[in-house]
């Protein structure tokens, strides 16, 4: 079989953030990885975890979150307990992220051009070249993302560009740091649909010509169909359902990745669905079995005490549910 | 077609800015809104959907045009709405956070129109609010509880029970569900279907999500920098669109199955961005992203066509069409 190296690797994260003494119990046993050159989408509804899998994948949880257990392999190192200065490296070189507001995410006071400077000093500080060499290479990087005329974007502030201008930058400084992973959250939803679309297909283009690994976050399936070749679908702090994107998409299995989809307005127009009753368990004490038992339909005696693992139905696609798994 | 609730002619609404320009917010709008149906206001950020809702419910003052309500002009200058069409025409916006007040209870909050649309002793007026409460679907126990206490899509309904409160008979939805999630937007979408039938309201649905509009409205209109680009019945819009923005925006949308994707109107990639409302540009106002721009497209504005019946467009390529056949018609 070809060997296949994983840029990234999710193990087992669990992760509680402890809010006015109280434990909430966010993530749990989250398993994903990303291989070179691929692009890998999560997917849930506000409050999943989303960003907590984020922040932990760049060690930035805030101050109240702990990592209970698991790693996150970067290149087979675990960068939840790397020193100090391997960290700013693997931040510097290794891995960038692009968020949903771009205008909140440059600094608005300095110009494109000096925070380009800023994040390339660092991330080609031992090859000591010079800021000529430097702004080449923000040049290129722009002229990547199909931004006309780099100099004048360079010596622009953020608020002389459009939305879509300010995620091309951002996607751009990534790109002339020569990071390997593309931290995407929600990089279009800020966008109209038709700036998003070009978003979009930039990050998919960049992906397929070897340039960069992708995880993106968001809560619209349709981008995640888009734009990723592996998807995993989140409900709760926990993954209930991955594997190729088409596949999943094709034939989902979890009742949960169901009924979203049936909850999505469809452009054929078949009227929408009731929606999931309930709303997303209280944290502070998940339930004990499958985190989905108490809004599902298929739900079982078995459901409600043990938790399900993943189950293999083929195609690399795997689902955690005793419905799948008992064949009902 | 039934009858004519509101009849929108050659609205527009310009806001001066402090350097002596005006953004033109909506230039020129006429639309239709026909008793019991919705009609979807479709377009992106900035392109004038909010304004026109603003305008129609008396937020804004119109800067020239007429709205016309059962036949009154209610834009007229120095026109001041009686109680009971302010009463028939509410809105409900789009984050139900802000909307509702986080320091009233529901009740406080749902009151207010009551108090001042038809004065009622307290015993009657908490019935009257269990009620609307039961109307959208939710417990009456709800009443006593705090906004940070329920969920988005509760809340929302809440704003929907309070719109509910006059007896409207057209309700404007500024974007009602696009700060919800999916799961959530599915119910509210299906109570507010339920209460059109029911109390044959009209909706004016204000949205940037053309799938929700394939499912909820009756007809669509799709809104381009402050003008009309084409308007037509829901299903032949889907299947035929005839504006070039129309179908980039259709191309543009992220769908999840390969049925969704068969109606794409097949690759026609997004290209350029929006221009500024302050100086659009001359001419149609879409020619700079347009693939088929045309010379004349840079000079002339296109007019409203009617080419099909109740299917309207707004481009070159069809005006130029229709002249044509009514030439090839006179020489026969």
């Amino acid at each position: 079989m070809e060997e296949k190296t994983n840029v990234l690797e999710v193990r087992d994260l669990s992760v509680s953030y402890t809010v006015a003494n109280v434990k909430t119990h966010v993530l749990e046993n989250v398993n994903f990885s990303v291989e070179k050159g691929k692009s890998v989408g999560i997917v849930g509804e506000s409050g999943c975890g989303k960003t907590t899998t984020m922040r932990a994948i760049l060690n930035v949880l805030p101050s109240n979150g702990t990592v209970e257990s698991g790693e996150i392999l970067y290149n087979g190192e675990n960068i939840l307990n790397m020193p100090n200065n391997k960290l700013q490296d693997y931040r510097q070189k290794g891995a960038g992220m692009i968020f949903q507001d771009p205008s909140s995410a440059l600094n608005p006071v300095i110009s494109i051009r000096n925070q380009f400077l800023e994040a390339l000093k660092y991330a080609h500080k031992d090859k000591k070249l010079t800021k000529a060499q430097l702004l080449e290479k923000a040049a290129k990087a722009l002229e990547q993302v199909s931004l006309a005329d780099p100099d004048r974007i360079l010596s622009s502030y953020p608020f002389q560009l459009s939305g879509g201008m300010r995620q091309r930058v951002c996607i751009a400084i990534t790109l002339a740091a020569e990071r390997q992973i593309l931290l995407a959250d929600e990089p279009g939803t800020a966008l109209d649909v038709t700036i998003q679309d070009q978003i979009l297909r930039l990050i998919k283009s960049l992906v397929e010509a070897g340039e960069l690994s992708v995880i993106m976050v968001t809560h619209s399936l349709g981008v995640i169909r888009q734009v990723t070749t592996a998807v995993n679908i989140m409900y709760a702090g926990t993954i209930v359902e991955g594997g190729d994107t088409k596949e999943v998409f094709g034939h989902p299995m979890h009742p949960y990745t169901q009924a979203l989809m049936d909850c999505l307005p469809k452009l054929t127009g078949n009227g929408i669905a009731k929606g999931i009753p309930g709303r997303i368990p209280d944290y502070s004490s998940p339930p004990g079995g499958c985190r989905f038992a108490p809004r599902c339909p298929y739900v079982t005696d078995r459901c409600l005490t043990e938790k399900p693992v993943p189950h293999e139905t083929g195609g690399g696609h795997w689902t955690s549910c005793f419905k799948a798994e008992e064949g009902r | 077609m039934g009858d004519i609730i509101l009849e929108i002619k050659d609205l527009k609404k310009y806001f001066p800015l402090a350097d002596g320009r005006t953004v033109k917010a909506v230039d020129g709008v006429s639309m239709k809104l026909y008793k019991g149906e919705t009609l979807g206001l479709v377009g992106e950020s900035g392109c004038g959907k909010s304004t026109i809702a603003y305008t129609v419910v008396g937020m804004y003052g119109a800067s020239g045009g007429e709205v016309l309500y059962k036949g009154t002009d209610l834009a007229k200058k120095g026109y001041k709405r009686t109680l009971k069409q302010k009463g028939e025409i509410q809105i409900v916006f789009q984050d139900p956070g802000s909307s509702l007040n986080s320091r009233r209870t529901i009740e406080k909050s749902m009151e207010v129109p009551l108090d001042i649309h038809d004065r009622m002793p307290k015993e009657k007026k908490t019935e009257r609010i269990e009620e609307l409460l039961e109307m959208v679907g939710l417990p009456k126990e709800y009443k006593s509880k705090m906004p940070r206490n329920i969920g988005g899509g509760e809340r929302q309904l809440i704003s929907v029970a309070r719109a509910l409160a006059t007896n409207p008979e057209m309700i404007i939805l500024d974007e009602p569900t696009s700060a919800l999630d999916v799961s959530v937007q599915a119910k509210v979408i299906n109570t507010l279907i339920e209460l059109q039938k029911k109390l044959e309201l009209s909706y004016l649905f204000i949205t940037h999500d053309l799938s929700l509009m394939r499912n909820v409205a009756t007809r669509v209109a799709i809104l381009y920098l402050g003008r009309l680009c084409e308007l037509a019945p829901t299903t032949e819009f889907f299947h035929g669109p005839l504006h070039p923005y129309t179908q980039m925006l259709l191309s543009s949308i992220p769908v999840v199955t390969e049925e969704e994707e068969a109606i794409k109107p097949g690759q026609i990639i997004s290209q350029g961005e929006i221009p500024s409302p302050v100086n659009a540009p001359k001419g149609c106002t879409f020619h700079t992203r347009c693939r088929d721009c045309m010379e004349i497209c840079k000079t002339e504005m296109p007019v409203m066509t009617e080419v099909e019946p109740e299917h309207f467009v707004c481009c070159h390529k069809y005006t130029a069409k229709q002249e044509k056949q009514e030439k090839q018609e006179k020489q026969k």
